[in-house]
This record gives structure tokens, sequence and C-alpha cells, in this order.
């Protein structure tokens, strides 16, 4: 495996000699250059595979740029240029014992009544990336992999570029166990109808590993300037950025305009 | 037969036997100069009375010791640091404050364990939830006549409830020195504990290293109290719901999950004054000073006594203008 570095964008990659990469898979740039792999940071040792194909995520694309009313309607026409990439995250399983106590609401003078509980959950699989070009936003967006089908990764013999990791077991366990907390939180809020929570959770049986996740990385250009989506390997799901129509959007205002300006003669007269 | 290897200047490890078994020190015969030597029991490493070589008794650190974290401070560092605290405090004897050289530091590994437990606790309180009403009340304005207004009252909402609360507590510190009692001990944290590593002869070689004095039951037992306690103020702190509370009762039950007998650095200097013995502590880590620092009992007489005497000059001077201005 070879690792490179884009000179514009930071982005790093591990690629196979055999399978070179023309320009930065995350910003379209040419300055990409080898660079020294890091050997502090434990690299995904298996991969899971792609189940989408080019057509299948084009056609996610275009879907994806009819579904906000406030993208432009040549977004669909746009030319995207795809790239196959095996993100490395971190998936972590547990379990939390989390003791809450919080409020509901009540007949009392407060209005308020205090509750307390114990809640377990187990976690099957809570995805943390390890590199730049996936945010912990972004990866949530794009929901769970299913490891059927996973398959060791061999360094040397790279198919499809694997992004370099750049955090750890002991930096993402932290975000792993924070994850699930929300998570969790979240649950014991919706089941008791909860106003506030205080949460104690306590991890058991906290395990992680490194793998690399299949995501169809797109770059398009849009009256000059780069956008980028991400495609689930696997589902299709598409999360990224899109450019605004500012025609639709000086058109709606037009529009909310007038109708106040009516209501308001409207009130007016009568 | 306690195998002991002595680290000469060149770092070479050498051995020696022991010679014989007293009652109170183990004899061992120096392999530097020779001469036999009586170690306390519970010293793990120290150096020859006679040639100052340092003495490691490996067998026995290996049998009780996990790890160690290292000196980050020198000595010289440990004193500016006790000199920086004796300096910020009032008081303080100008003998022992000149005393506080670096000379005066001693270097020793004090024996730790260290507990990764999980705590889990049963706790009742009543919570209190804040309220406002507004009520009207009558008053009289400037001008005298009897007027009604209305203003907030806050009100509390008393509940009461129970419930479990659970933690797990990391690297837990309880002394395992007789010689250095857990308050003291509690005032020289944190250490950075991630700094441990393994348990070598020469990482400490040159050093006193103390062997535990306190037993397994005893330090378990304080970190049970020492953890009931923190998750008391947990609770109250971190998981009781509304605006406050009263009366919390919890118990706490302790699971260890892991323990460990960890040396850790700290430098000790001992002063003496009005024949009483003080010790100040330094952490060789952080350099955080621990300790109880002793007071010039005159010093403090005597700022007294002018406080005293400042007042009743000042009484006295506000007698004599409201005297002679015939306020009075």
């Amino acid at each position: 495996m070879q690792a490179m570095q884009c000179a514009q964008c930071a982005g790093a990659i591990g690629v196979d000699p055999g399978h070179p990469v023309p320009r930065c898979l995350f910003c379209g740039s040419d300055a990409l250059a080898p660079r020294p792999e890091l050997d502090d940071v434990e690299a995904p040792d298996a991969f899971l595979p792609f189940e989408q194909s080019m057509d299948d995520v084009r056609a996610a694309f275009r879907s994806f740029a009819r579904s906000s009313i406030w993208y432009p309607s040549d977004l669909r026409g746009a030319t995207l240029e795809l790239s196959r990439l095996l993100v490395p995250a971190w998936a972590w399983r547990g379990a939390l014992e989390t003791h809450w106590a919080g409020l509901v609401r009540a007949m009392s003078a407060s209005g308020k009544r205090p509750v307390s509980g114990c809640a377990h959950q187990h976690f099957e699989q809570v995805l943390v990336p390890a590199s730049a070009a996936l945010t912990q936003d972004e990866l949530n967006r794009l929901g769970g992999f299913h490891e059927e089908g996973e398959q060791a990764l061999q360094a040397d013999h790279l198919e499809v570029p694997l992004e370099l990791s750049e955090l750890g077991r002991a930096a993402t366990r932290a975000v792993a166990l924070r994850r699930m907390r929300e998570l969790h939180a979240e649950r014991i809020t919706a089941d008791h109808g909860l106003t506030t929570v205080r949460l104690a959770p306590v991890e058991d049986g906290l395990a992680g590993r490194s793998v690399g996740l299949p995501v169809w990385i797109g770059v398009f250009r849009y009256k000059g300037r780069p956008y980028r989506i991400l495609v689930h390997g696997q589902d299709g799901t598409v999360v990224g950025r899109a450019p605004i129509s500012l025609l639709r959007v000086a058109l709606a205002l037009v529009l909310v305009l007038g109708l106040v300006a009516a209501l308001v003669a409207f009130a007016l007269q009568a | 037969m306690t195998p002991l290897a002595a680290w000469g200047q060149q770092g070479a490890a050498e051995m020696s036997v022991t010679l014989q078994a007293a009652a109170e020190t183990r004899a061992h015969r120096c392999t530097s100069c020779g001469a036999t030597v009586q170690v306390d029991p519970h010293v793990a490493s120290t150096s020859c009375r006679y040639c100052d070589a340092p003495l490691v008794d490996v067998t026995l650190a290996a049998e009780h010791l996990d790890a160690l974290v290292s000196f980050q401070l020198t000595d010289v560092q440990a004193g500016h640091k006790l000199r920086e605290r004796l300096q910020e405090a009032w008081f303080v004897p100008r003998r022992v404050r000149q005393a506080a050289a670096p000379t005066s530091l001693r270097p020793a590994f004090v024996p730790f364990y260290v507990f990764d437990a999980v705590a889990r606790s049963s706790w009742s309180a009543r919570i209190g939830i804040y309220w406002y009403r507004t009520e009207t009340y009558t008053t009289t304005d400037s001008d005298g006549r009897t007027v009604s207004r209305t203003r907030t009252v806050r009100e509390t909402d008393w509940h009461p409830l129970s419930g479990t609360h659970g933690r797990r507590w990391h690297d837990h510190l309880v002394s395992a020195s007789k010689g250095l009692p857990e308050d003291e001990s509690n005032d020289l944290e944190p250490f950075a504990l991630e700094q441990a590593r393994p348990f070598a002869a020469e990482l400490v070689a040159g050093i006193t290293a103390e062997l535990p004095t306190v037993s397994h039951d005893d330090a378990h037992a304080m970190a049970e109290h020492e953890l009931s306690e923190l998750e008391r103020k947990v609770i109250a702190g971190e998981l009781l719901p509304g605006d406050t509370h009263s009366g919390l009762h919890s118990s706490t039950e302790v699971t260890v999950e892991r323990l460990r007998l960890v040396l850790l650095p700290v430098f000790m200097a001992v002063y003496h004054h009005d024949g009483e013995a003080f010790r100040l502590l330094v952490n060789g880590q952080t350099g955080r000073v621990a300790g109880r620092i002793p007071r010039d009992k005159v010093a403090i007489a005597l700022a007294v006594a002018a406080a005293v005497g400042l007042v009743a000059l000042a009484g006295l001077l506000v007698w004599f203008l409201l005297s002679h201005t015939g306020a009075w």
C-alpha cells in the first residue's frame, strides 16, 4: 500500500500501486504526493463490501437533487465524479446500565414531579469515524452498515483506496461511549416522557474494532464551486451539501411578502 | 535468601545475598564495598550507608509491586515549589522558610493501591422544585398613602424520591504506606497514572522505595469509605433532579475489578519547630505541595496584639474627636 496525501485539502489515502488514483478523492485536486504511513494508529483489518453500483449511486444522487425545493433544477444534470472509498471507522459494541432521575409533568403545585429508574441497553454497532473524510454527524446520517460478507483487508492488495486512519482505539472509545450515552438518554426520555433527565451510566463489555466502511464519494461542480457528497455503499443513502437556488429563494420571499401584504390590506379594510 | 541487586555507578547489576534474618531488619552484603547493611523489611530500594551504592531487592519488589511512576521534577524544582508555597503562607517561622532548600528534600517512592471499581448506590432524598406565585400586599407609599401592590414569591414543591446510582471509578488511589496517612496523601493527588511503567530495578536505583505496610483489607475498606463519600457527592451534584434537595441518604456497594500496587514519586521534608516535627510533601510529578505548615506562635500573638492595639487606638481617636467637637 502506498500512502498519498493531498497538498490542498490534506486528505490522505492508501492505494495499491496497481490501482493508482489520479486526483484527490476529497477535493478533486491533482496535488497528490506520497507520504509516510503512520505506524501508531491501528489500521482496519477488515472491510465491508460495496453493494451499490455506480448506476445505483447516480440514481440516488438524482433523487437527492430532487429532495429539496431549494435545490436548483439543473442540479440533477450535474456531472458527478464518483469514486469508491473505504472509510476507516471504529465499530464499538457494549452495554450501558444507566441510572437516571428526572422530572415529568404532573398535577402538582409546580406542575412537575421527580421520577427515577435504571435502564439497560445493549449496543451492537456504534460507529466512530477514524479519519477526516467523514464527520460523526455525517456517519450518523448515513446510518448503520451490516457486516455480512465482511472480508479481511490486505494492505498489499487494495482494489479500493483506503482512507488513512487518524484516530486510534482510545480516542474513538471515548466518542463511542458519549454516543451510547446520548442514544440511551434519548430513549429513556422518550420512554418516560421526561422534561429533564440526569444520567449515571455504567458501561460494560465495551469492545471496538477498526473496519473499512464502503462509501462512494462524489465531487461535483456547480457554477464553479466544488461540492462533495457521500453515498452509503450498501443502501445508497446520500449525505452531503448541495447548492441552494437563489432564484427559488427570492421567489419564495416575494410570495411570502405578497401574502403578508395582502393579509395586512385585508385587515385594514376590515 | 533474598537476592539483592546493587546498581553500581557504571549501572552494572551485581547480586549479593542475605546473610542473616533479624527480627526487624534484613541483613544484606553490599557488593560495592562489601559492608553488611541492615535494611528495613518494608523497603525495596535504598542505599548502602557506607558507600552510598544503590541497593534494590529485586525479588521482594517483583513480589509486591506492579508499576511505578517516575519523578518528573528534580529536587531543585521541587525545592522551588516548596519555597513558593511557604512564601505564600502567613506566619511561617523564618528558620523553616530558610531551611526549605532542595537539599532538605528527600525523594522516595511511596506505594499506593490503585483501584478500578464499580460503585452502585441506593439513595433517598426530598426533591424540591421551585414554582412562583404572585401575591398582593399593601404598603405605604412616599406620600403616606396605603397602596396595594403585587410581588412574585418563590415557593418550593417538595417530593420524596428514591433511586439508584452507578459509576465506574478508575485509578482511585489509597496510600499503602502507614507512614503517609490517607488524608495527607489525598492532598498530594492527582498523579498521572497513564505514565506508570512496569517495575524495573534501574528505575528506582538510589531512591528509597517503600513496600506496602497497609494490608489489602484495610486499603479495601478505605477505598469503600472514600468511594461511598464520592458517590454521595456525585448523587447530590450530578443526579438528583429539581432545583434543590434535602435529607439525602445513600448506601454504596463497591465491586473491585482491578487492584494494582504502584510506586508514586514523592519528595519529603521534615522540619522541627517548638519541639514538634512537621512534614511537608511535594508531588514528584506535578509539584503540588501537601502537609501541615508550621506557624510561628509568637508572630501570630504579636499580630493579634497589634490588631487589637490598632482597634483600641482607632476607638480612642473617635472618642477624642467626638468629645472635643461637642457631639457628646
